[in-house]
């Protein structure tokens, strides 16, 4: 069974997660993030992130009880239908709606900054076709793609800090270690957790991967790989524009990339960067969107998921078009309940692992029994 | 709104033909079609009623609570 499906190495896990990981927090969150835990946003970073990483780990395991079976067909053999198609719904509606609030959150930094007077519905619907275009050629083709820009966005985002390098204030850098408001680190890891803990939808894509026990290693590598460039964008933007300054703006990271004045010709460095960072936000929507369309897939029992792709990308984008009424509300549903929401879908594996892992131990103990 | 329909109109009718091409069976015609029209009346509602009511709303009303009442704890109440 397992053969017929194309398959996802550990090394494309990888690549995909760690770009996956440090873009929405790079572009959108850093202010907030930054507002929350001041200097000590490294350990808010730390904590958050290797908390989160517990959500997969979850997921991980329970998908490893089956590892060649997807997760939407054999749910309802743990839970039942009556609870497992409501929770199903609960996390395509999640990953939807995660993706449609990415997209919004693109399309409203492309027209405020590159694109004034353009309307909303021409960005989304372009950026729309090529997330389209994306998720109807499937799985392969997401991870390819971000093998494809993984490089090069490394290596844009690592030369961001070379380039400010002499405008850091480094006498502000001893405030790391001796400025620490647990309180704002405690909210700033709980963003980050939620963040990094929706990479518990590994559990969909489980029978694509083809070095299954490699899983939790790539997840971990990207984890890592994502922190290491967060805290190399991060760092010297705190220590170029103060963190009561950072948390003010907008995207503080376009401030840093533009702060950039490597020479004459690189002068106008940010339409390239950007674009280099617009494509990871691409592979995130994509990759939000495909997991949605996989479950419903699978819950219809149909053949493949191309003939639900394209209604499910107009839906995305009608939900990132009227979600909210202005940019000003998405910022306030980040801080009032879209965290929980994020936090509560993740967690939905951990209770089908713990009815199983009961359901399994009864099982075993009614059959000694009846040996007995 | 019209805009909406006409969209919906040209995807049922590339669905149908890809259904067509594939050979597929009635189910997943059916299942298609009706997942089509579904979205299609879903995103209907909600341009229409955009001024009184969005998906944030709905989050907001039913996890915010929740959010105060485990994460932050009384504190964030008063």
């Amino acid at each position: 069974m397992n053969d017929k499906y194309e398959k996802v190495t550990p090394t494309q896990l990888y690549m995909l997660f760690s770009l996956y990981l440090f873009t929405t927090i790079l572009s959108f969150r850093q202010g907030a993030l930054v507002g929350e835990a001041k200097f000590g946003v490294w350990v808010s970073l730390l904590i958050g992130s290797f908390g989160g990483l517990l959500f997969p780990y979850f997921s991980y395991r329970l998908a490893k009880r089956r590892p060649t079976r997807f997760f939407s067909h054999y749910g309802r053999e743990i839970v039942g239908s009556w609870l497992h198609y409501p929770l199903v719904s609960i996390m395509i509606f999640s990953y939807l709606f995660s993706a449609a609030f990415v997209l919004r959150e693109m399309q409203d930094f492309m027209v405020e900054v590159f694109l004034p007077d353009t309307p909303d519905w021409a960005v989304t619907s372009i950026f729309c076709i090529c997330v389209a275009y994306a998720v109807r050629s499937g799985v392969q083709t997401i991870f390819r793609c971000a093998q494809g820009v993984f490089f090069l966005t490394m290596i844009g985002m690592l030369l961001i800090p070379v380039f400010v390098m002499g405008e850091l204030n480094k006498d502000m850098s001893v405030a790391f270690l001796n400025h620490f408001d647990w309180k704002g680190i405690g909210s700033g890891s709980y963003l980050v957790a939620s963040l990094y803990g929706q990479m518990s939808f590994i559990l969909f894509l489980f029978p694509f991967f083809s070095n299954q026990q490699k899983t939790m290693k790539s997840l971990i590598w990207a984890t890592v790989t994502s922190l290491f460039i967060i805290c190399s964008n991060l760092i010297p933007t705190i220590l170029i524009f103060g963190p009561e300054l950072t948390s003010n703006l907008i995207y503080p990271e376009l401030e840093l990339i533009r702060y950039i004045r490597a020479g004459y010709f690189l002068e106008n460095l940010d339409p390239v960067l950007i674009s280099i960072w617009l494509t990871s936000l691409f592979i995130k929507i994509s990759l939000f969107l495909y997991v949605a369309i996989l479950i419903l897939t699978h819950s219809f029992s149909l053949q493949d998921h191309k003939p639900l792709s394209l209604t499910m990308t107009i839906l995305m984008a009608g939900i990132s078009l009227l979600m909210v009424r202005t940019g000003a509300d998405l910022v306030r549903l980040m801080g009032h309940g879209e965290v929980m929401f994020l936090i509560v879908t993740e967690a939905i594996p951990i209770l089908y692992l713990v009815v199983d892992w009961i359901r399994s131990r009864l099982g075993k103990s009614s059959n000694e029994k009846a040996k007995a | 709104m019209i805009i909406i329909a006409f969209i919906y109109a040209c995807l049922l009718f590339f669905e149908w033909r890809y259904l067509k091409r594939k050979n597929r069976t009635a189910r997943t015609y059916r299942i298609v079609f009706a997942f089509v029209i579904f979205t299609f009346l879903s995103m209907e509602a909600l341009y229409y009623f955009r001024d009184q009511f969005t998906l944030a709303d709905v989050i907001e009303m039913v996890f915010d609570p929740m959010e105060k009442f485990i994460v932050w704890g009384i504190e964030k109440n008063e």
